[in-house]
C-alpha cells in the first residue's frame, strides 16, 4: 500500500512536470505567432546558444557538516540545456545521521536522486552568456535505512526505563522548489547556489524513528524543510 | 568579474548566515510527559458530585522508586499524577487529611502502555490507554473514568474520585 502511494505521488508529480514542459513551448509559439501579426517590424536575429551540459558538486553541506559530526550528505548535479532557457536538472548523493544522546542514539544512511528543471529567469546579453538567475521544481527520492534505536525514558517516579526500537528502512518522496544562480568565474567554470524549499510527500512512513537528517532532503521528522546548496561546475559546451 | 565577486559574496554571506542558523539538536517544546488530570468529587445532601478541596492530600507511589515518599498538596480539588511506563499496573495511595491523620486509600491502575516517537528532540515517551482502576474504600467511595487515553494533553480530564461525605 506504502510502495503503490509512493508511486502514486512520483507519476502524479512527473506528469506535472512533463505538463509544464510541453505546454511552455506552446504559449512560448502562441506568443510569438500573436507578436508577429500585431507588430510588423524588423525582429533582431534570434541567439545561437547551442547546448551545454553542466557537471557541478556541492560544497556547501560537507563543509558544513564536517563541522557537526551528527550527519553527512554529499552530493553531485547535471543540468542540460533544452531550449527556450529551460534546462533538465539532475541531482544525487549520499549520506546519513547520528543521533547520540542521552535519551535516543541511532544511525541512518540514504541515497537520494532528484529531477526537475530550471528555467532562467535573465535575458541573455549574447551566444556565450551563460550566467542565470533561475527558478525550478524537482521530484525526489530517497531510500533510507535506520538503525535500531535505543531510548531511554526518564521517570524520576518510577525509574527510568531503556527499550529498543527495531532497525527499518523505507522510502522518502519529496516535491522542491528552487530558486538559484550560477555565473561563469572562468571559462566553463561556474559556481552558484540553490536555495530549496522541500515538501515531504508520504511523511506518515516517519511514525516511528523519523532520522535526524536526511541526505538530500534534511531533518526527517519535519514536512517541510529549507536548505541550501553552493556549486561548483563545469560546462562542456557545442554546437551542431 | 567585478559582477561576478559580487554574487559570489552574496551567495558565502548566504552560506555563512544559514550556518549560524542551524542548531545541532533542537530543543523539545512538546509536553513529554503523559499524566493523568483527577478531580476530588463529594456528594452534598441532594446526591450532585460537587468538586471539593482536600485539606492536605498526600499521593505515594507504592511501586514506585521510592514508596516511602509522597507528593503533598494541600487544599486543592485538581491534582495530576503520572502512570509507570515500566509495567501495565501501578499503585497509589492517597490520604486526603494528613493533618488530621486520615487512613491512605490505595488505588490499583491497570492500562495498557504505547510507546510513542515524539519527535528527534523529545525522543520516545509512553502513552497510556486506561482499563480499570480498583480501590480500597477508606474514604473513597467511588472512582469514575471520564477519559481513558492518557497522553501528553494536559487540558482532558481524566479520572473523578468520589469520597465519602
Amino acid at each position: 500500500m506504502q510502495v503503490q502511494n509512493i508511486f502514486r505521488y512520483f507519476f502524479t508529480l512527473s506528469s506535472v512536470l512533463i505538463v509544464l514542459f510541453v505546454a511552455s513551448p506552446v504559449v512560448a509559439q502562441t506568443d510569438t505567432t500573436a507578436t508577429e501579426e500585431e507588430e510588423s517590424e524588423p525582429k533582431a536575429k534570434p541567439l545561437e546558444v547551442g547546448h551545454q551540459l553542466c557537471i557541478g558538486v556541492d560544497i556547501f553541506n560537507p563543509i558544513v557538516n564536517s563541522f557537526s559530526g551528527a550527519k553527512s550528505s554529499y552530493e553531485g548535479a547535471i543540468s542540460y540545456y533544452l531550449k527556450n532557457e529551460y534546462y533538465l536538472a539532475a541531482e544525487g548523493g549520499m549520506g546519513g545521521s547520528k543521533a547520540d544522546y542521552d535519551d535516543l542514539k541511532y544511525t541512518s544512511n540514504n541515497y537520494f536522486g532528484r529531477i526537475g528543471f530550471n528555467k532562467s529567469l535573465l535575458t541573455r546579453n549574447s551566444d556565450h552568456d551563460w550566467d542565470m538567475l533561475f527558478a525550478g521544481m524537482r521530484v525526489a527520492m530517497a531510500n533510507v535505512k535506520r538503525s535500531a534505536a535505543t531510548y531511554t525514558i526518564t521517570d524520576t517516579v518510577w525509574g527510568d526505563q531503556t527499550g529498543l526500537s527495531e532497525a527499518k528502512s523505507f522510502a522518502a518522496v519529496w516535491a522542491e522548489v528552487t530558486l538559484g544562480m550560477r555565473v561563469e568565474l572562468l571559462r566553463g567554470v561556474m559556481a552558484g547556489w540553490n536555495l530549496r524549499a522541500k515538501f515531504m510527500m508520504n511523511g506518515r512512513s516517519f511514525e516511528d524513528v523519523a532520522p535526524l537528517n536526511i541526505a538530500g532532503f534534511g531533518q526527517g521528522d519535519k514536512n517541510a524543510n529549507f536548505n541550501f546548496n553552493l556549486y561548483v561546475c563545469y560546462a562542456i559546451r557545442w554546437h551542431k | 568579474m567585478t559582477k561576478t565577486l559580487k554574487y559570489l559574496s552574496i551567495s558565502v554571506l548566504f552560506a555563512l548566515s544559514w550556518t549560524s542558523c542551524t542548531q545541532e539538536r533542537l530543543p523539545c517544546l512538546t509536553p513529554k510527559k503523559a499524566t493523568m488530570s483527577i478531580q476530588a468529587k463529594q456528594t452534598d445532601g441532594s446526591y450532585t458530585p460537587v468538586d471539593t478541596a482536600l485539606p492536605a492530600a498526600l499521593f505515594i507511589a507504592v511501586s514506585g522508586v521510592d514508596p516511602t515518599s509522597g507528593v503533598y498538596f494541600p487544599n486543592r480539588s485538581a491534582f495530576t499524577r503520572s502512570l509507570s511506563p515500566n509495567a501495565d499496573s501501578c499503585v497509589w495511595a492517597m490520604a486526603t487529611d494528613t493533618a488530621a491523620g486520615s487512613v491512605f486509600d490505595t488505588m490499583v491502575f491497570h492500562y495498557e502502555r504505547q510507546l510513542q516517537f515524539l519527535s528527534n528532540a523529545c525522543s520516545y515517551v509512553y502513552f497510556y490507554y486506561l482499563d480499570s482502576v480498583v480501590t480500597t474504600h477508606n474514604n473513597i467511595d467511588s472512582i469514575k473514568i471520564i477519559t481513558r487515553s492518557v497522553n501528553n494533553d494536559a487540558s482532558t480530564e481524566h479520572l473523578q474520585i468520589f469520597f465519602h461525605p
